[in-house]
């Protein structure tokens, strides 16, 4: 029998592209919480590649959704363990995203500034390694190769 | 009935996203893997792991229950 997540989660993974305004919103949301002393960011931008066929135009996302989410829980609850942090949030697209827009929004607040960076950068090579997501990266003609992380 | 999900790559050489299986007696992920090879040409030369019930697969001896959802996953790609 599959185990529920108790606690009602909110969901990482979104719809299309995350636009620039809701990064500045979240932001502007952790203004009320005055324990925070710190935040940082990590911003996934589509790249276009460049490959004998042609130039990435744009990823799309695909997911196995329930084992994603799972994950993105899992390596929540992690950082939450290992580090002292008041607040986060992870944000991950699915469909398609052009080349310049956002496609993860990682945002990590602290009381003090001491383990954030590490805490953001455990958050974001675990996404990379544990979340069963899946790009098709897409050249203007139609054609496409399927990403792999390195 | 083991609950098949096919992603990406996978879901392109089989041609299609979910089908369900049967067998008579619980099968191992290496037994599983064996049979769905056979069926698929070139799913063989894929590289893929294997999830059953949300949890990704690190010894293929492991038996998977009846009425499992099993997911095969190519490379991820997120972030």
């Amino acid at each position: 029998m599959r185990q529920t997540i108790q606690k009602k989660t909110k969901k990482v993974l979104v719809e299309g592209a995350i636009p620039p305004d809701f990064i500045a919103e979240s932001i502007a949301k952790h203004q009320t919480k005055t324990t925070i002393g710190a935040h940082d960011i990590f911003l996934g931008q589509v790249r276009a590649d460049e490959f004998p066929d042609g130039v990435v135009h744009a990823i799309e996302y695909s997911a196995y959704e329930e084992m994603a989410e799972k994950a993105f829980h899992e390596i929540r609850e992690q950082a939450f363990e290992k580090f002292n942090l008041t607040c986060m949030h992870i944000y991950h697209s699915l469909g398609e995203v052009k080349a310049g827009e956002i496609c993860l929004f990682v945002f990590v607040s602290s009381p003090h500034r001491q383990g954030l960076h590490e805490a953001l950068s455990f958050i974001v090579e675990a996404i990379k390694e544990q979340v069963p997501v899946f790009g098709r990266e897409l050249f203007e003609d139609g054609r496409y190769v399927w990403k792999e992380n390195a | 009935m083991i609950r098949l999900k096919y992603f990406g790559m996978i879901a392109e050489n089989t041609g299609k996203q979910t089908e369900l299986v049967d067998f008579e007696e619980n099968v191992t992920v290496e037994k599983l893997k064996h049979f769905l090879e056979e069926r698929y040409e070139g799913l063989e030369g894929l590289t893929y792991k294997v999830a059953v019930e949300l949890e990704l697969i690190h010894d293929e001896t492991a038996l998977i229950p009846k009425d499992a959802e099993v997911a095969l996953l190519p490379a991820f790609a997120g972030g």
